[in-house]
């Protein structure tokens, strides 16, 4: 409902204001429908299509490069190809796999350039995972780092998945963070299922003595 | 079931996507197979380990000015194209496009004329008027010994070359030992080398070879 308002709302996005029963329509529209609209030159219909995967996106390019400014600049860059290629656009898979597509992989070619930014600058952790039950479970284990608390675990978390390779590290995020399914993951990256399962088992592997002391 | 591929199962046994026969048998597995137990028991804590990121998030206000910036930078994009598709651009090339079929056509043609051109036209090589600039003729004189002689008894005379002009080079000959006699003409001042028992050592013209 908050973007609702801001649809109804926000004047700078368009040129002329548009009415406000005409934004929650878009608003309400399935992904093909908008997008159609949007290769008919209706950039409003793209606007509800950012606004409605731009954090989903934000999230995974910020869990690849650990970095809030590289990850808002490579969503950006994401929507503008996307935008750019929209004509291309077949609807063989859905808008929001396509998008992803161009992300991921947009994000593996950034990290491969080396143009990444050193440090880390780390988001936010929402106060809901105080009561999230592995984060209690794991907080309650007699270990060293349970007084060091949530900031260290967020740190570790991050260096120990800096230090995988590109590819291993965007199969683990998809998957492990994501949430995505193989066969899913396999059509973002353009591989087989084999691979990706291949590149898990390894990635996790690798992870397991990085974070040894937490498991 | 082999442990490589129960462990490759692990992640289709926690979603449920296994059939339910094969499901049994990893179960089984594990719990006959203590070194699958313990990794099964690590990959589920290191997932949900890894899960504790999805609640990092940006400031509630951190996407506000997304969409303006990526209109801005959108609108900003055109001029970043290459120099090429700018002139092209510039230029209105719908008259000449109107001639294309014609004018590849007329391309291709004078294409083959001027190979075919190039290609009667071309003699075939003269040859290089270029000349070896030295010339060695080795030749063994054995003086008081009979006996036949081997490379490493080969040494140079003790010479010094002019640079520009030929020279005939006498050698040195001591009895019962064989001497390479060397005929150098020699023509422009490249260095060039002596075989001195068997390895080359460059010479030059200012230091005189001792051996």
């Amino acid at each position: 409902m908050k973007l609702l308002e801001r649809l109804r709302t926000d004047r700078r996005l368009s040129p002329a204001p548009a009415r406000d029963d005409q934004a929650i329509d878009l608003w309400l529209e399935e992904d093909e429908a908008l997008v159609s609209r949007a290769q008919r030159g209706q950039t409003r219909a793209f606007d509800v299509l950012i606004e409605r995967y731009k954090e989903r996106l934000y999230a995974t390019v910020y869990h690849m490069t650990s970095n809030r400014e590289d990850a808002n600049d490579l969503v950006q860059d994401t929507f503008i190809k996307a935008y750019k290629s929209l004509r291309s656009f077949k609807g063989q898979s859905s808008f929001y796999t396509w998008v992803y597509r161009i992300a991921v992989n947009r994000t593996i070619n950034f990290l491969k350039r080396g143009k990444n930014r050193t440090h880390h600058s780390l988001d936010n952790v929402d106060d809901s995972i105080q009561t999230d039950p592995d984060f209690v479970e794991l907080m309650s284990q007699d270990t060293p780092h349970r007084e060091a608390g949530l900031h260290e675990l967020q740190q570790q978390l991050n260096a120990a998945l800096q230090k995988l390779s590109d590819n291993h590290r965007a199969v683990v995020v998809l998957h492990d963070v994501q949430g995505m399914t193989h066969a899913d993951i396999a059509k973002a990256m353009k591989c087989s299922e084999g691979t990706v399962r291949s590149r898990l088992f390894y990635a996790r592997q690798q992870l397991q003595g990085l974070l040894s002391e937490y498991l | 079931m082999k442990c490589h591929q129960v462990q490759r199962l692990f992640d289709d046994l926690a979603s449920g996507r296994l059939p339910e026969p094969l499901s049994q048998g990893v179960r089984q597995h594990l719990a006959d197979c203590t070194d699958c137990r313990v990794q099964h028991q690590r990959m589920t804590k290191l997932q949900r380990l890894l899960a504790l990121k999805r609640y990092e998030r940006p400031a509630p206000d951190y996407f506000d000015s997304f969409l303006t910036d990526f209109k801005v930078r959108l609108e900003a994009e055109p001029t970043r194209t290459g120099f090429w598709r700018r002139a092209f651009a510039a230029a209105d090339l719908e008259p000449l496009l109107s001639w294309r079929y014609g004018l590849a056509t007329a391309g291709c043609l004078i294409g083959a004329l001027a190979l075919l051109w190039v290609g009667l036209g071309k003699s075939p090589a003269t040859g290089s008027a270029s000349a070896p600039a030295i010339t060695v003729e080795p030749l063994i004189v054995t003086v008081g010994n009979p006996s036949p002689v081997s490379d490493d008894q080969l040494v140079s005379p003790r010479f010094e070359l002019p640079l520009t002009h030929p020279v005939e080079v006498e050698p040195t000959i001591s009895p019962g030992r064989p001497v390479l006699a060397t005929t150098v003409a020699h023509h422009v001042s490249t260095p060039h080398y002596v075989l001195e028992r068997v390895s080359i050592t460059p010479a030059t013209y200012d230091v005189p070879i001792d051996f």
